[in-house]
C-alpha cells in the first residue's frame, strides 16, 4: 500500500503550497500596494511653468503669459500592472473597440510578436504585417450587403511591401521583414514607419509614391537599440501618467490641453533601450538629433546615466512633442517618468537640440503620508513572511527585471524593499551592501529559523533521522513558512504513545523507540498469560 | 504457490495512540475454514481490513494468497470472495445494477449457482439496496461473494442480520464452498454455535494478542473447565499454571484451565479433592471463559 | 476498466454533460449575439479586424466559469467515493484503486476535453461568421485554448486532491477557493507561457498528489 514516494510527496507539496501561499501573499501585497496608490496618488503632481521669454515668438501674443506643464499618475494605474489578462486582449484589434477610438490611423501594438494592424477610415483602407509572408499588406476593404445572408466584409489587396521595395503580388524579391516594432503610421501620407529588430534597420513605407525607405544598419552605430518608434508621441504603461500643458498661445483660455497644434512633420521619435530619445527624419533617413532622455524618477534619480532612466526601469513614461515656435520649425520635448514602485514621478522639458529646459520630480515618502505607514509596514510584513531564499533571490536579480513585469511577480519580488535597496545607488558596494540587505529581510530570516527549530523539534519527537532532520532545517531557514507548511501537511500522521521505558512520546509504527531504543510492551492491554497453540507451540506468554 | 491462503505475520495495529492488535501471528492452511474470535472492538474487522489492503498496518506483514496485502492485483483480488461487516454495499444502486457491476468486475462468474441463490434469497432486483433489510443486504452480499468461485472467501461477521432460516442456508453454502478443492474461508463471527458447526481452526482475539490457535478439537481438548469438591475448604490457590478462571465457593471450586495436561491433574490430585468433574464445554462456554475482561480469579 | 468507466458515468453521468451543455447554450446565445451585431448598421462600418469580441466573451466562459464546474467534478467524485464507501467495495472485486482512480480520471478529462472541443468550434464558427480581414494570430488563439484547458485540468486535480476527506463544505469551499487563486494567476499573469507553465505544473502537482493518496489511503 505504501506506493507514495514519500520525498516526491514532499516536493510536489511544497511545490503547491509555495504557489498556493505565494499567490495568497501577492494578493495581499498587492492590497497594500493599491492602499498606498490611493493615497499617493493625490501628492504625486509635479509641474513647472517655462516663461515666455523663451519662447521665440512671444512678442506675437499679447501680454505676459507662461508656458504651464503638469503630470500626474492615474489612480488606476495599478491595474494596468497587475491585471495583465484583460490587456492581452486589449491588444488585439476588435471591431467594437476600434469603433471607440474613431479609427483614424489606429495601431495597435502586439507586444510579443509585434504583429500589428492599422486602419485608415478616411481613405477607406488599412495594413497590416503578415507573419508568414514577412511583409507589410495594404489593403483595401470592401463591404458586400447581403439581403439573404450575412453581409460580408472582404479585401482587396492593393500592395505588398517588403524591405526591398512595394509590389502588386508577395514577390520574393521583396524580401522579408523579420521582426517589425510598429509604432507609426502616418495615414495622411499613406507611410508606415517601423524599426526591424533583427534587419536593424528603421523602414518607411509610402504606399502612395510606392516607396520604401530604409535608415543605415543601426548596430553598426555602436549599441543603439530601438526600442519604441513613433510619431510625436511615445508612452509606455497605457497612459498611467496624465500629462497636459496649456498654451496660452494656442487660444485665450487657459485650459490645459494634451494636443499639440500641429506635427513636426518627416520627423519621428526614436526611443533607445538607455533612455535616450532621438528625431529621425524619415526624408534622409538619418538620426536629427537627440530629443531628450527619460529623466530618472525619484527615489533612484540620481542613479544610472546622468540623470536618465532605462525604459525598462520605469514603471510608465509618456514622451510628446510640443510646438517651441509657432512655425512648426521648432520642436521641444515634454518627457514624464514614474519610477518602478510608483513612488516617484519626474518631468522634463527638452529644447529642440534635445538640451534640458526644465525639471520637476517628486518622491512620495509613504511615511509622511496618512495610511502610508501602514502600507509600508504590511507590505513589509507580507515580504518577509515570503520565503527567506526568494527574497534574496529578490535581491540579486533586482535588476534584471522589467518594471511592470515586477508588478506581477509571484515568486521572485523584484518590486521588494530589499531588491529596490539593491537597485539604488549607495555609497556601499559587495559584501556591506550584502549585509544591509540580510539586515532588511532579517525577520523573514528569523521568522525562519524560529520554524526550523519547531519543525526540527517535532522532527525528534517523530524519529527522523539525523539526515532527514538536517534537510528539513535547511529547508525551513531557505523557505520559511513554507516549508513549515509542507511539513505540517507531509510529516508522517502518526499519534505518539508513550514508552514504559524512558516515558517520553514514542511512534507506535516503529520496532524501538525512537528516543531510547527499547522495545514494545503495551501496558493498557493486559493479555492472559497462557496460550493454546498448536501443539509445539503451546505454552504461556511472557 | 505455499499451502497456506492467509499468513498474518507480527501484526500490529494503532489507532489514535491505541493498541489494538499486538504482535498477532497466524496462518489459514489452504481448504481450512479459519474462525476469528473476539469480543467487540477486539481487532477482528482490522485484520480483515488489513488483509484486504483496505487499510495499512502499524507494523507487520500480511499474505494472502502467498501476496502481500498492500501489492494485491486485480487478479488476486478477482480470487478472494469478501463480505463484509454491516454489508455496506453500493446504497444507491438497483439490485440488478449492482449485481451487473460485480458480475463484470469478476474474473468468473458462476451464473448457475448465483441464479440459485437469489432464487433461494429471494432477492428483489429492482429495490434499491438501501432499500433492502439487513438480511436481504447480507444474502446479497453473500451470493456476489460465492458466485466468483472464490479460492479463499473472508466473512466478517456475515450472518449478522440475518433469520435463523437464512442462516442455516448460509453455512450450508459455506460448507458447500469449502467442498470445493482448495477453497479456503476465513470467517469471524459473534454466533458461535455456527463457527463450532464449520469452522477447522480456531483463532482467539484476547487484549490485542492472538490466544488461541488451533484446531476446534484441540482447543476443546486443551481447555478443560473442573468442578473440584474438596473435603474441607477449598484452598485460594492450587498453584496450577494457566489458569483462566477460578470461581471458589467453600468446598467447591469451578477452574478453567489451559492446556490441559497429566501434570495438571497430577498437581490437583496432590489436594486430595473428594470429586473432580469436567464440566463440558461448548466454543461459546470456551469463548466466554476466555474473553471475559477480567480473567482474575474470583472467591466468593 | 470499461465497466468501472461505466460506472463513473452512470454516477456522474449528469455532471459529465452539465459543462458542456452550460457552455453549448452559452455559446449558442453567443454566437446568436453575434450575428444580431453582424446585422447593425454601425458594424457594418468598419472592418472586422482582430478577434471577434464574442470569441473573447466564450473565453471569459471558458476561463471562469468552467473551471469552477470542473473542481466541484473533481471534488464530487472523490467526495462521493469517500462518502459511499464505493472504493470500499469496489476494491474488493477483481479491480484494484489504480483502475478505479484513472476510470474517475478519464471521466473528468473527457468531460473537460468536450467543453474545450465546444470552445474551439464555437471559436471556428464565429469567426465564420464574421470572418477576419487579417491573417488570424494563431499563437494567442493556441495559447488561449491550452490556458483555458490547463487551467480546467488545475481546477479538475485541485477538486480531485481536495474532496478526499469528512466536511462536505470544507472539502468543495476549500476547493473552490483554491481554484480561484489559480484563476487569479491568470488574472494578473495573462495569457503568457509562464501562467501555461504554472498552471501545467500545478495540475500535474496535484494529479500526482491524488494518485498518491487515493494509492495509499484507508478506503
Amino acid at each position: 500500500m505504501k506506493i507514495s514516494n514519500s520525498k516526491l510527496k514532499i516536493f510536489l507539496t511544497g511545490l503547491i503550497t509555495l504557489t498556493l501561499v505565494s499567490t495568497v501573499f501577492f494578493l495581499v501585497r498587492k492590497v497594500f500596494e493599491v492602499s498606498w496608490l490611493i493615497v499617493a496618488v493625490p501628492h504625486s503632481k509635479v509641474g513647472f511653468d517655462i516663461p515666455s521669454s523663451y519662447f521665440p515668438d512671444a512678442k506675437d501674443f499679447k501680454g505676459t503669459w507662461k508656458f504651464d506643464v503638469t503630470a500626474g499618475i492615474r489612480e488606476d494605474a495599478f491595474s494596468i500592472a497587475n491585471f495583465d489578462y484583460f490587456w492581452n486582449f486589449a491588444h488585439r484589434d476588435f471591431p467594437l473597440q476600434i469603433k471607440p477610438l474613431n479609427v483614424c490611423g489606429y495601431w495597435k501594438m502586439n507586444e510579443e510578436k509585434n504583429l500589428s494592424a492599422g486602419h485608415q477610415a478616411d481613405k477607406g483602407r488599412f495594413a497590416y504585417f503578415d507573419e508568414k509572408l514577412g511583409l507589410v499588406v495594404q489593403c483595401k476593404p470592401i463591404f458586400e450587403p447581403s439581403v439573404s445572408e450575412f453581409p460580408k466584409w472582404e479585401k482587396e489587396i492593393l500592395a505588398y511591401a517588403g524591405p526591398e521595395g512595394i509590389a502588386q503580388t508577395p514577390d520574393k524579391n521583396l524580401g522579408r521583414f523579420h521582426c517589425p516594432i510598429f509604432g507609426a503610421l502616418w495615414y495622411n501620407q499613406n507611410q508606415v514607419v517601423f524599426y526591424d529588430n533583427d534587419l536593424a534597420r528603421i523602414f518607411a513605407i509610402n504606399f502612395e509614391q510606392k516607396t520604401v525607405k530604409k535608415s543605415r544598419d543601426l548596430t553598426k552605430e555602436g549599441k543603439y537599440k530601438p526600442i519604441q518608434v513613433k510619431y510625436r508621441y511615445l508612452e509606455k504603461g497605457e497612459s498611467s501618467i496624465v500629462m497636459s500643458w496649456n498654451d496660452p498661445r494656442r487660444s485665450q483660455t487657459s485650459q490645459p490641453t494634451s494636443q499639440p497644434i500641429k506635427r513636426e512633420i518627416n520627423k519621428i521619435l526614436v526611443l533607445d533601450e538607455t533612455g535616450r530619445i532621438d528625431k529621425f527624419d524619415l526624408n534622409t533617413m538619418e538620426f536629427a538629433g537627440q530629443a531628450g532622455v527619460l529623466p530618472s524618477a525619484p527615489p533612484f534619480e540620481s542613479r544610472g546615466h546622468n540623470g536618465q532612466a532605462r525604459p525598462e526601469e520605469l514603471f510608465a513614461y509618456q514622451a510628446m512633442q510640443f510646438p517651441i515656435d509657432r512655425k512648426n520649425d521648432r520642436w521641444g520635448l515634454l518627457v514624464a517618468t514614474c519610477s518602478r514602485e510608483i513612488e516617484g514621478l519626474a518631468l522634463a522639458a527638452f529644447n529642440d537640440r534635445g538640451n534640458v529646459i526644465k525639471t520637476d520630480q517628486t518622491h512620495i515618502i509613504p511615511l509622511n503620508l496618512p495610511w502610508g505607514s501602514t502600507c509600508v509596514i504590511g507590505k513589509y510584513i507580507m515580504e518577509n513572511l515570503h520565503p527567506p531564499i526568494l527574497n534574496l533571490a529578490s535581491y540579486f536579480t533586482a535588476k534584471s527585471f522589467e518594471a511592470v513585469e515586477g508588478h506581477r511577480a509571484i515568486f521572485v519580488l523584484p518590486n521588494s524593499y530589499v531588491a529596490e535597496f539593491n537597485r539604488q545607488d549607495t555609497d556601499m558596494y559587495g559584501f556591506s551592501k550584502f549585509l544591509v540587505a540580510l539586515i532588511i529581510i532579517s525577520p523573514s530570516i528569523i521568522f525562519a529559523m524560529i520554524l526550523a527549530i519547531l519543525v526540527n523539534r517535532n522532527a525528534i519527537a517523530l524519529g527522523l533521522s539525523k539526515q532527514s532532520r538536517r534537510y528539513w532545517v535547511y529547508g525551513t531557514i531557505a523557505f520559511g513558512l513554507v516549508a513549515y507548511i509542507t511539513w505540517r501537511i507531509t510529516r508522517p500522521n502518526i499519534v505518539m504513545v508513550t514508552c514504559q521505558n524512558c516515558g517520553k512520546l514514542r511512534r507506535p509504527d516503529f520496532e524501538n523507540c525512537q528516543r531510547c531504543g527499547s522495545g514494545w510492551h503495551v501496558p493498557e492491554l493486559i493479555p492472559p498469560a497462557w496460550r493454546v497453540m498448536d501443539e509445539g507451540e503451546c505454552g504461556s506468554a511472557g | 504457490m505455499s499451502d497456506t491462503s492467509v499468513n498474518v505475520e507480527n501484526l500490529v495495529k494503532y489507532y489514535d495512540g491505541r493498541c489494538v492488535l499486538d504482535e498477532v501471528s497466524f496462518k489459514v492452511p489452504r481448504g481450512c475454514i479459519y474462525g476469528l474470535l473476539g469480543r467487540n472492538g477486539a481487532g477482528k474487522t482490522t485484520i480483515i481490513r488489513i488483509l484486504l489492503g483496505l487499510e495499512s498496518p502499524t507494523r507487520g506483514d500480511t499474505l494472502l494468497l502467498d501476496v502481500n496485502s498492500s501489492r494485491l492485483s486485480a487478479r488476486d483480488r478477482g480470487r478472494i470472495g469478501y463480505v463484509a461487516e454491516g454489508h455496506h454495499l453500493i446504497q444507491h444502486y438497483r439490485v440488478g445494477g449492482f449485481i451487473e457491476l460485480c458480475k463484470n468486475l469478476s474474473l468468473q462468474w458462476n451464473q448457475k449457482f448465483f441464479d440459485h441463490l437469489i432464487a433461494t434469497f429471494r432477492l428483489p432486483m429492482d429495490r434499491r439496496i438501501r432499500e433492502l433489510s439487513t438480511g436481504m443486504r447480507a444474502q446479497l452480499n453473500l451470493a456476489l461473494a460465492m458466485a466468483i468461485n472464490p479460492e479463499l472467501l473472508i466473512l466478517d461477521d456475515p450472518t449478522l442480520g440475518l433469520d435463523t432460516v437464512a442462516r442455516r442456508q448460509f453455512l450450508e453454502l459455506a460448507i458447500d464452498v469449502i467442498q470445493r478443492d482448495g477453497r479456503t474461508i476465513l470467517f469471524s463471527s459473534h454466533i458461535l454455535s455456527d463457527v463450532e458447526r464449520i469452522a477447522d481452526r480456531i483463532g482467539m482475539l484476547v487484549a490485542g494478542k492472538l490466544v488461541t490457535d488451533c484446531s476446534l478439537e484441540e482447543l476443546k481438548r486443551r481447555i478443560k473447565k473442573l468442578q473440584i469438591i474438596f473435603p474441607d475448604t477449598a484452598p485460594n490457590d492450587l498453584h496450577l499454571t494457566e489458569v483462566i478462571r477460578q470461581q471458589t465457593q467453600g468446598r467447591e471450586m469451578v477452574i478453567t484451565v489451559a492446556n490441559w495436561n497429566q501434570h495438571k491433574q497430577a498437581v490437583i490430585d496432590t489436594y486430595k479433592p473428594e470429586s473432580c468433574t469436567e464440566i463440558p464445554m461448548s466454543l461459546e462456554d470456551i469463548f466466554i471463559e476466555c474473553t471475559n475482561t477480567n480473567p482474575m480469579l474470583l472467591t466468593v | 476498466m470499461l465497466t468501472l468507466i461505466k460506472r463513473e458515468l452512470r454516477e456522474f453521468g449528469v455532471i459529465f454533460i452539465v459543462a458542456p451543455l452550460i457552455l453549448f447554450f452559452a455559446f449558442v446565445i453567443t454566437i446568436s449575439a453575434s450575428t444580431i451585431i453582424h446585422n447593425e448598421v454601425e458594424y457594418n462600418k468598419f472592418p472586422p479586424l482582430g478577434l471577434p469580441e464574442n470569441m473573447v466573451t466564450v473565453f471569459q466562459f471558458v476561463v471562469f466559469l468552467l473551471p469552477v464546474i470542473s473542481t466541484l467534478f473533481g471534488a464530487g467524485q472523490m467526495y462521493s467515493d469517500r462518502n459511499k464507501k464505493i472504493s470500499t467495495f469496489l476494491v474488493t472485486l477483481a479491480t484494484d484503486r489504480r483502475r478505479i482512480l484513472i476510470a474517475k480520471l478519464i471521466i473528468g478529462v473527457i468531460s473537460i476535453l468536450a467543453s474545450i472541443c465546444l470552445f474551439v468550434i464555437t471559436d471556428a464558427v464565429l469567426l465564420r461568421i464574421v470572418p477576419r480581414l487579417i491573417p488570424l494570430d494563431t499563437g494567442f488563439i493556441t495559447r488561449m485554448i491550452s490556458l483555458a484547458l490547463v487551467l480546467n485540468l488545475a481546477g479538475y486535480s485541485v477538486g480531485l486532491s481536495m474532496g478526499w476527506g469528512e466536511g462536505r463544505l470544507l472539502r468543495f469551499v476549500g476547493s473552490l477557493l483554491i481554484t480561484i487563486l489559480l484563476m487569479t494567476i491568470v488574472i494578473y499573469k495573462g495569457l503568457s507561457l509562464e501562467t501555461l507553465s504554472i498552471l501545467a505544473i500545478l495540475a500535474l502537482a496535484f494529479f500526482i498528489r491524488t494518485w498518491q493518496r487515493f494509492m495509499s489511503t484507508s478506503l
